[in-house]
């Protein structure tokens, strides 16, 4: 029997579509802050390790409209230019600093974004190129998600929850040139009719909350397991990931580490800032100068954020988080008799973005383990299972989310409801189009507007929508963002019934909304056996 | 030709007209939202009286049994559900009523229904966007 406990670090990276009309708003400035913030630095940090013949070993979920994003040419020349705003704000700020401190943190700020633009310039602005090649290299694992991230068991018709995971696995095919072999649910959202078309897309595995484990799962948590659809699937450790990830008690919260919410889009005079931001409403810049200092200190009392001694905490943390896994194994073993998988899931914009010291905790944890001979392996999802052999099949998945209170609570609610009949009846009448034109010899333009209006419908499915309604500040946002897809899909259903294509609206909305260049609308149709 | 265009126009457009359909979402392990669409032939037998204002919601389990009734004013179009069970599959029945007689309307699709889980689950809202 193996003495390693096995170990996946699964992070899963998401941003909701930002059509191409929307210039300069908030969801671009979501796009670059995750940019610069989290994946350059953890693509760096992979690839760094790698370089020295570390594996990281990481598994890295890229949702398919990120992935769409990341390889847009509009969005990174956009990008391009948001870090050189950014540089060109940090030589403003050290001008302006009268304090040595403040300007030892706008210089951190600036190596920061000189990587960024370092790396971008070296991809010629394609990230997924580092992340191919990782994964080609065998360094890291990268799986995918439902096509706009949509919560799958709130989805009523089967014909939308393939469309979502046919779409994503053929999307996934087209950039990284072979099969998924991994699904992440979005928020880990699970009812049992998702495995049918999980396995009809040829998925091998897939994830689920540490809720959707029952007592009948003979090594809890600890294992991966087969299902009676003839799938693999792993339960998130979600006690081994609150540590990390909780608000309250977690590593993130500690007074060392930079604080989040005092940016100087906040603090200085708009006009100083609009050559730089391009906007004149208060908004964070990523220029953050003050760290944590302690639980529920108000904004004004922060300390000057100091990066070596956050470093040196990381490193700490790193070690705790290692050290708990270890004793946290020893005891597993002890009352089960088996060495445990354990299975960490987290968004990838924790690290970087939320965390500023999120990347550099990774990177301890994975060359602690080396240095230390920890008896710790960090393991793929394929690689476990290929060690694990036959897994147990007798029990099944209880219907959860990773969502607050554990079911779907967050994307169903008073707030949000209203979004529901409404996609119900736009999937309802796509459903029946794609069934009518399935087989039919049609005009190029006529299949142009079915395809697109394929495309508004998974747009308007999106779970971010839900989420920030319920959340609450961007939720006018969310809200104009849903019913301006629902009404994309409702025109173009008309249009279509009634045979009147508008192809000057219609070209204005593929540019808009191209995502899923090879979308058909037959992955619609209630037989999707086209 | 105008004739057969004419035809084929209706024929495209008929089989999209509206229908009666009711759909169940889960939404924990105690309560369902469940919406409602009529037809506008029941919409407007429902403004002019030919039909009681309230509907019956009937929630039946797999075996055939109801497991709730509640009632509901037909033009709210939706309704929060709370189950006095746990753990189950069920559907949603509407029934409406005319000169005393019970009417289905529509029923939804099945649902699975969770249990009661202790353990918070930390994930969204911990840190997002």
């Amino acid at each position: 029997m193996s003495q390693k406990t096995y170990l996946i670090l699964n992070l899963h990276a998401h941003l909701p579509y930002i059509p191409a009309s929307e210039n300069g708003v908030l969801e671009e400035n979501w796009f670059f802050e995750a940019v610069t913030e989290s994946y350059i630095p953890l693509i760096s940090m992979m690839q760094n390790l790698s370089d020295e013949g570390i594996k990281p070993a990481l598994t890295f979920s890229l949702s398919p409209t990120l992935g769409a994003m990341l390889e847009n040419e509009e969005m990174e020349k956009k990008l391009t230019k948001y870090v050189s705003n950014r540089l060109a704000l940090c030589e403003k700020e050290l001008e302006t600093s009268k304090d040595q401190r403040i300007s030892s943190v706008i210089l951190m700020y600036r190596a920061l974004y000189e990587s960024a633009a370092e790396t971008i310039a070296k991809y010629s602005g394609d990230l997924i190129t580092p992340l191919k090649r990782l994964q080609h290299n065998g360094q890291i694992e990268i799986i995918t998600t439902s096509a706009t991230h949509a919560v799958m068991p709130l989805i009523s018709r089967k014909e939308s929850i393939r469309a979502q995971i046919s779409l994503a696995c053929d999307d996934y095919k087209d950039r990284f040139n072979r099969p998924a072999a991994g699904f992440w649910l979005p928020e880990c959202a699970y009812d049992g009719r998702l495995e049918k078309e999980l396995k009809l897309s040829d998925i091998k595995y897939f994830f689920l909350e540490s809720r959707a484990c029952s007592d009948s799962f003979p090594n809890s948590v600890f294992s991966a397991y087969r299902s009676k659809e003839d799938l693999n699937y792993f339960f998130r450790d979600s006690e081994a990931s609150r540590r990390v990830w909780s608000a309250d008690f977690g590593y993130p919260g500690n007074g060392v580490y930079r604080e989040f919410y005092k940016d100087i889009g906040y603090d200085r005079d708009l006009e100083y800032l609009y050559p730089y931001t391009g906007t004149r409403i208060k908004s964070p810049t990523g220029l953050k100068y003050y760290r944590i200092t302690e639980k529920g200190a108000s904004l004004d009392k922060k300390e000057i954020y100091d990066y070596e001694s956050a470093q040196i905490q990381a490193e700490k943390d790193a070690r705790d988080f290692l050290n708990y896994l270890c004793a946290k194994s020893q005891k597993i073993y002890e009352s089960r008799g088996i060495r445990p998988l354990i299975n960490c899931c987290f968004d990838a914009e924790l690290f970087g973005h939320w965390w500023f010291e999120g990347p550099e905790f990774l990177e301890n944890v994975i060359r602690i383990i080396r240095k230390d001979r920890l008896p710790v392996q960090i393991v793929t999802p394929c690689e476990y299972l290929q060690i694990a052999g036959s897994l147990p099949c007798d029990s099944s998945p209880c219907v959860s989310s990773w969502g607050e209170k554990g079911y779907f609570d967050p994307w169903i609610n008073d707030n949000n409801d209203f979004i529901y009949p409404k996609l119900y009846e736009v999937v309802s009448k796509t459903a029946k189009l794609a069934d009518r034109h399935k087989n039919q010899d049609l005009s190029f333009v006529f299949k142009r507007a079915l395809n697109q209006l394929a495309r508004e419908v998974l747009l308007a499915q999106s779970s971010d929508w839900a989420f920030m309604i319920y959340v609450g500040p961007h939720g006018e946002y969310a809200k104009k963002r849903f019913n301006y897809h629902i009404d994309n899909a409702v025109n173009l259903i008309k249009e279509i019934s009634e045979r009147n294509i508008d192809e000057k609206k219609l070209l204005k909305l593929e540019k808009e909304n191209f995502i899923f260049r090879n979308a058909d609308f037959r992955i619609f149709c209630s037989d999707a056996s086209f | 030709m105008e004739t057969e265009a004419l035809e084929e126009k209706k024929e495209t457009l008929s089989f999209l007209l509206d229908e009666n359909y009711c759909v169940l979402i889960t939404k924990n392990f105690e309560e369902l939202f469940l919406f409602w669409r009529f037809s506008k032939y029941k919409i407007s037998s429902f403004e002019r009286g030919e039909y009681s204002p309230d509907l019956t919601v009937k929630i039946i389990g797999e075996n055939g049994k109801s497991i709730m009734e509640l009632s509901s004013k037909w033009d709210r179009r939706g309704i929060y559900l709370k189950l006095p069970c746990e753990d189950i599959s069920c559907l949603a029945e509407i029934y409406c009523k005319k000169d005393g007689k019970e009417e289905k309307i529509c029923s939804s699709q099945y649902v699975k229904v969770p249990s009661f889980c202790e353990e918070p689950s930390l994930g969204s809202r911990e840190y997002r966007l």
